[in-house]
């Protein structure tokens, strides 16, 4: 899984060979020699690991070139391929954007990928996908996994993108989206993608590695990771990180205007720790990633007092895994996984006591689950033209707890606890037709004990014509099935609701990727996604508690564009605009935080040596909905970040300021809120640093 | 509500100057002539074409030998790329300033109607094995070690031909091609490549 940094060729050797032989090249006329030689400038100087690894690969023997692991995409048919042959519509956000844009987050990387919008509600962020990110629940629309372990988790089926998500992103390969439904090898959650993160492998890192960082409203951050191969084979990982921030001294909320002036103060905090390990042994590989993150609730969600201590969110998240992958002689390919998940929520919230003289009573909120599971899946190249994978998955929920109370005096308002068993099985085919036409069957059946069985195909077709131009056509269905929060939470103002059912996306697409003069590479695609049922959370009007449904279908339609390039020295952007009109067919209305349009903008620059980069980048959003039917203004978002690494031997330097143009601008929240929409930080600042021992 | 979402005129200002910024960034992008290969893309292929680069490396110095006559002439030892720029690129840089038996390495961009036969390797990329045939018979039996990267590219009349085992990069070897070219492949290199017969040859 895990695989190699790319490493790197001395650029001025390489640009004049370019320059001679291209002297020579029979074709072409002298200016596209000279490109051809500016190109090749770019090529070597443009590398992720910049300086670091000068690896010459004429020096290798073949033996160790028959071991060395090559990166391609996994995500998008649980096997290595490039971008370009994977059957669906993928972005790929490197180690090397990651360093070269400060991104500190998920979040931040996927705000930058063509399609995903990121709003926060100052506890958690939420990742929005082609109109769909619907206020009150917690992302269960996107599988998340980190080196193909899922993350969702049963309780919320949150995927984590903030600092909850317990992994450094400095410990990121890569993270590959692969857009549209991914139910058909993945079941639940796979609505609207799959994000798959590939962790670094331990010779990326070469020994010892400590960063520091220090950022906006006192925030600190501090990592120190070891990486090491041994001469026996045996490969090992270890990363410790931890954050903490103050956050704002105050924050303005005009709704609360009558109390404390409508200032909440002191109560912005976030502390997060990670730890991550890794042990690859031969075809074992033994992995876990424990995280905890407390975040201190300003806005007094969920009707609590405003200004009143203590509220806070705190999530804890943990798993290991223990992976076996084999090649046998017959040619079965055979990966195999043993897991246990864990997951932890807890949630203290001030309310007002019986009388306005009382003091208030502080509710404790607790949500917890266990998860035991193993997935095997074989594959086999029958030819060279035709592979066949099948797999199969179970999860045992060992339990699912939530309980909710008041700490003094002690009122249990809820303890209910669950178990269920899901079990899937599933098969693709990928076989080329002719040497243009491949094609991409795979169907997925899942057995839930909670809310039955449900079956997923996908269809893709990958046509070539000519060389540079792809077209992919792509059709599936995908699932997610209600979590225990939506079927189960009762507390006050909150009811279950346990005829909810799953809800499915039928999604059709259809993408171009073509190259022009063999230099230019854009992508265009249109999609097309009837979500049924779709699960929502809605005010009962009867006892003005909250509840989650199944709600009306909705249609999301549209198409988006991305022109990448890179020029001579290092200089690279890349440009995306997504259209999509994501209507409820109940109401014919626009959701709810849903823009019509995005664009985004990024661009790397070389600005001396090839040591000293910037990297800007630019994220506008259309107007959007609230649920209160008004509307939050367009906005957009500029982040820069120099990078500087090796002017000191060992020493990498970071400087990034993010929301550049201190745009002022609200994210719709959903009905927990008294606000119908959250004012989003304004420009804020980090300085990082990494030294390598 | 609508009142907390004002924008000030400074905001205005920024705003615009920022889509400004935008609309001439991808004017420039769009407008010079030479974007190169998706940065994503780039980045998953790079290393595959260094590794096969570093493989060509080894061919050449250690595991291949040519004839003595009807050989490329020339002082430089020279190998075709057939594809795409990206390719071409990487490969060029991995063995730019190397040389094979004295003569500096030379890699040049080739396409399949223009071979000149002066190569002592043709590598043909993924993208152009529609090219293949072709580029067979323009090589006929000369002493030209045909590297491919497409399913059958060995068995369809090429020397070698790379493919993917699991996370890894190795390759098929066609002897009976190798021997028609009167090249000599060492005993070592037919020992850990995967043997493949051409189409129609008797097993």
């Amino acid at each position: 899984m895990n695989s190699e940094s790319a490493p790197s060729c001395n650029p001025r050797k390489a640009g004049a060979f370019t320059l001679r032989t291209t002297g020579v090249q029979s074709s072409g006329n002298v200016v596209g020699k000279w490109l051809v030689a500016a190109f090749t400038i770019y090529a070597a100087g443009w590398v992720y690991a910049g300086d670091k690894d000068r690896d010459d690969f004429t020096s290798k023997s073949i033996e160790e070139l028959m071991e060395v692991k090559v990166p391609v995409v996994v995500a998008a048919a649980k096997h290595e391929q490039t971008a370009t042959d994977a059957p669906a519509s993928v972005s790929v956000v490197t180690q090397d954007d990651i360093r070269k844009f400060g991104y500190r987050t998920l979040s931040d990387i996927l705000s930058s990928v063509r399609g995903f919008y990121v709003t926060s509600d100052e506890i958690y962020d939420y990742i929005g996908v082609r109109g769909l990110n619907r206020p009150g629940d917690y992302g269960g629309r996107l599988l998340l996994m980190v080196d193909g372990h899922r993350m969702n988790e049963p309780l919320y089926g949150q995927a984590f993108n903030g600092h909850d998500l317990p992994l450094d992103v400095d410990l990121i390969e890569r993270v590959e989206v692969v857009r549209g439904p991914g139910s058909s090898l993945y079941g639940n959650n796979a609505v609207m993608g799959v994000i798959n993160i590939v962790t670094r492998d331990a010779n990326s890192w070469r020994g010892i590695e400590a960063s520091v960082s220090a950022a906006s409203y006192e925030s600190f951050g501090g990592r120190l990771t070891y990486g090491h191969e041994f001469t026996n084979g045996v490969k090992l990982v270890l990363s410790a990180s931890a954050f903490d921030s103050e956050g704002r001294d105050k924050i303005f909320y005009p709704e609360f205007s009558s109390i404390n002036d409508g200032y909440a103060v002191g109560r912005d905090g976030e502390r997060a720790n990670k730890f991550f390990a890794s042990v690859v042994w031969g075809d074992l590989t033994l992995e876990g990633t424990y995280g905890d993150r407390r975040r201190d609730i300003p806005n007094a969600a969920y009707g609590t007092l405003f200004n009143v201590g203590p509220m806070y969110a705190d999530d804890e998240r943990a798993f290991v895994e223990l992976r076996y992958r084999h090649e046998f002689e017959d040619g079965w390919q055979t990966t195999a996984r043993l897991f246990y998940d864990h997951y932890r929520f807890q949630a203290e919230s001030p309310y007002a006591g019986a009388t306005p003289d009382d003091s208030p009573v502080i509710d404790f909120d607790y949500g917890m689950d266990n998860v035991i599971g193993a997935e095997l899946q074989v594959a086999k190249d029958f030819s060279a033209t035709h592979r066949l994978t099948l797999g199969t998955e179970w999860n045992h929920i060992i339990e699912v707890q939530q309980k909710n109370y008041d700490i003094a005096p002690y009122l249990l308002y809820s303890d209910v606890s669950t178990d269920s068993d899901t079990v899937g099985v599933y098969a693709q085919d990928e076989i080329s037709l002719t040497r243009q036409i491949r094609f991409t069957g795979g169907v997925r059946y899942d057995w839930y004990s909670t809310v039955g069985d449900t079956l997923n195909p996908r269809l893709a077709l990958n046509y070539e014509p000519v060389s540079g131009t792809t077209f992919k056509a792509i059709y599936g269905t995908a699932f997610r099935a209600p979590n225990a929060y939506e079927s189960d939470y009762v507390a006050p103002g909150y009811e279950g609701n346990h005829s909810l059912g799953p809800e499915k996306i039928t999604s059709a697409k259809l993408v171009l990727e073509q190259r022009l003069d063999r230099q230019y590479r854009v992508t265009i695609a249109g999609f097309y996604d009837h979500l049924q049922d779709l699960i929502s959370q809605r005010e009962d009007l009867l006892t003005g508690d909250f509840q989650f449904v199944n709600t009306d279908d909705v249609i999301s339609r549209g198409f988006d564009a991305e022109l990448v390039g890179a020029w001579e020295g290092g200089w690279r952007a890349r440009a995306s605009y997504t259209f999509a009109e994501t209507h409820d067919q109940g109401t014919e209305r626009r959701l709810s935080n849903s823009p019509e349009h995005l664009a985004k903008f990024n661009l790397v620059a070389p600005l001396w040596k090839e040591k000293v980069f910037a990297g800007v980048e630019a994220q506008w959003m259309s107007s959007r909905d609230t649920i209160a039917g008004s509307k939050v203004p367009a906005h957009i978002v500029c982040n820069v970040t120099l990078l500087a690494g090796e002017i000191v031997r060992n020493v990498e330097f970071s400087a990034s300021i993010y929301n550049l143009f201190d745009e002022r601008y609200r994210d719709p929240v959903s009905a927990d809120f008294v606000q119908d929409r959250i004012e989003q930080p304004g420009r804020t600042f980090r300085v990082k640093l990494s030294y390598r021992f | 509500m609508d009142t907390l979402g004002i924008t000030t005129q400074w905001q205005a200002f920024v705003r615009i100057r920022a889509g400004l910024l935008m609309a001439i960034a991808l004017f420039a992008s769009a407008a010079s002539g030479w974007c190169a290969t998706g940065s994503d893309e780039l980045a998953a292929t790079k290393l595959e074409y260094q590794v096969k680069a570093g493989y060509i490396y080894n061919f050449a110095t250690k595991f291949v030998d040519w004839p003595t006559n009807g050989v490329a002439a020339g002082t430089t030892f020279r190998i075709a790329v057939l594809g795409e720029e990206s390719a071409f690129n990487v490969i060029s840089n991995v063995l730019a300033g190397k040389s094979i038996e004295g003569r500096p390495i030379e890699v040049v961009p080739a396409r399949s109607s223009d071979l000149p036969g002066a190569f002592r390797v043709v590598f043909v990329c993924r993208s152009q094995s529609s090219q293949a045939a072709s580029v067979r018979k323009q090589v006929g039996d000369l002493p030209v070690l045909t590297i491919g990267e497409s399913d059958g590219f060995a068995a369809d009349g090429g020397c070698i031909n790379f493919i993917r085992k699991g996370d890894n990069i190795r390759f098929e070897i066609n002897l009976a091609v190798v021997e028609r070219a009167r090249l000599k492949v060492s005993a070592k290199l037919a020992a850990i490549a995967t043997l493949v017969k051409s189409k129609g040859d008797k097993p």
